[in-house]
């Protein structure tokens, strides 16, 4: 399955590159986005079908559970798994030599997405997300900019399986500024991230398709164009499965928090 | 307790019985699916279960089911109940498995995933009994993609 992963650039250059564009955009925020480019986790993401499969716990059954060896217990993979997705991903990728076996369950997209779940839920663990793609060559990193101000940088993309080298993407061809929240990931709906641009006096909001790398652009009310909005006040969000655009400051001084909530036809 | 109390008893495969409240033996989704479908005769059988493990078992379901017992109380207990031999604690996830006590599995399995993250390939091996089945080649191409990983 994966070990015949030959890129031109290996992992140990993904991580090192990582760090020079962190210390290149140390002015700014950076906010690198990862996503899978295949619709199965597109739906897990969204729907979050996938835990529901994993709540669904069958008995295991007697033969499961045979030690083969007396001396030498013999774990079925169900267990197996439930070990594994619990490590930290520096842990897993080097396990990836312990035996093929364990190569292809660690590289296996079933496995990535159970592990992504379980680190999800951790909130420690949060932060390292973005590692979690490099367990599997079927993912993208998005590393994007916040131009607020101070010199501009293009955003780039990673995508495993072309090899280990970033690329820049276009920008939105109205692109000024980009306002994302420090620490908050890009709400992903709709097989889109989404943000907030600033386009001359206005705002609108920006989706980017991360299997085609396509932009497109959300239209927004009269009323939320006529906010006087800053990058601390109006944000983008996903509220119960539809994309949603706050600002609190909507009757400044009235300590009002506003949501609008969009549905997309299609 | 109430008169109603139900006991049910547990044989290991070591032909140990165990007599058990009812209400706490079924914490074990398996035991609790065999009451729900009243095919419990006087004894259930644990074919996979050794009558070590299963008192270990039994003293984590009793504390779990101790009332009004507080959290960091569980979480000390649970703490100590993991310190025990690799052997043991493997032989309680197979029991926390074929019991389908999820909560007790995936604590087990937590410890064991804190106790490996920090070890070699070979460890690895050593540990669950695995053979290398990679060529020295295959084995030196999928260290140099990952170097990063053995630092």
């Amino acid at each position: 399955m994966a070990q015949k992963r030959k890129n031109d650039g290996e992992l140990p250059e993904s991580s090192s590159c990582k760090k020079q564009k962190k210390m290149k955009g140390k002015a700014n925020f950076i906010i690198s986005a990862a996503a899978a480019i295949f619709f199965p986790l597109f739906s897990f993401i969204i729907n979050n079908d996938f835990s529901l499969k994993v709540g669904k716990k069958t008995p295991p059954s007697i033969d499961q559970l045979e030690v083969r060896n007396s001396a030498i217990v013999q774990f079925p993979e169900e267990i197996l798994v439930n070990i594994l997705t619990r490590l930290p991903v520096k842990s897993l990728v080097r396990f990836k030599c312990v035996s093929k076996f364990w190569i292809t369950l660690i590289s296996d997209p079933y496995f990535t997405k159970k592990h992504l779940n379980r680190a999800r839920n951790d909130q420690d663990s949060r932060k390292l997300l973005i590692y979690q793609w490099a367990l599997s060559d079927e993912y993208k990193i998005i590393h994007m900019h916040q131009n607020i101000e101070g010199p501009y940088y293009t955003n780039e993309i990673l995508a495993l399986k072309d090899g280990c080298s970033w690329r820049s993407i276009d920008e939105h061809p109205r692109a000024i500024r980009c306002w994302f929240h420090a620490s908050d990931s890009l709400p992903f709906i709709h097989a889109a991230f989404h943000w907030i641009q600033v386009s001359r006096n206005y705002f609108v909001v920006i989706s980017f398709d991360i299997s085609n790398e396509v932009y497109g652009e959300i239209p927004v009310s009269e009323e939320i164009l006529s906010l006087k909005a800053g990058p601390d006040t109006v944000g983008v969000s996903v509220l119960e499965g539809m994309l949603c655009v706050y600002s609190n400051l909507f009757f400044t001084g009235n300590d009002t928090f506003v949501v609008w909530v969009f549905t997309i036809l299609q | 307790m109430s008169s109603s109390t139900k006991f049910l008893t547990l044989k290991t495969n070591d032909k140990e019985e165990f007599v058990l409240d009812e209400a706490i033996a079924i914490r074990s989704q398996t035991i609790k699916n065999m009451v729900e479908d009243d095919c419990v005769s006087n004894v259930i059988p644990l074919p996979n279960v050794d009558s070590k493990t299963m008192i270990k078992v039994i003293e984590y379901w009793k504390k779990h089911s101790e009332e009004g017992i507080s959290k960091d109380k569980l979480m000390d207990f649970d703490k100590a109940f993991v310190k025990v031999d690799q052997s043991i604690l493997y032989a309680l996830i197979l029991a926390a498995n074929f019991l389908n006590d999820a909560e007790m599995l995936d604590m087990i399995c937590q410890e064991v995933a804190n106790r490996i993250k920090g070890k070699t390939p070979e460890e690895i091996r050593k540990e669950f009994n695995i053979e290398n089945d990679f060529t020295p080649e295959e084995e030196e191409e999928i260290r140099n993609e990952n170097v990063w990983a053995f630092e």
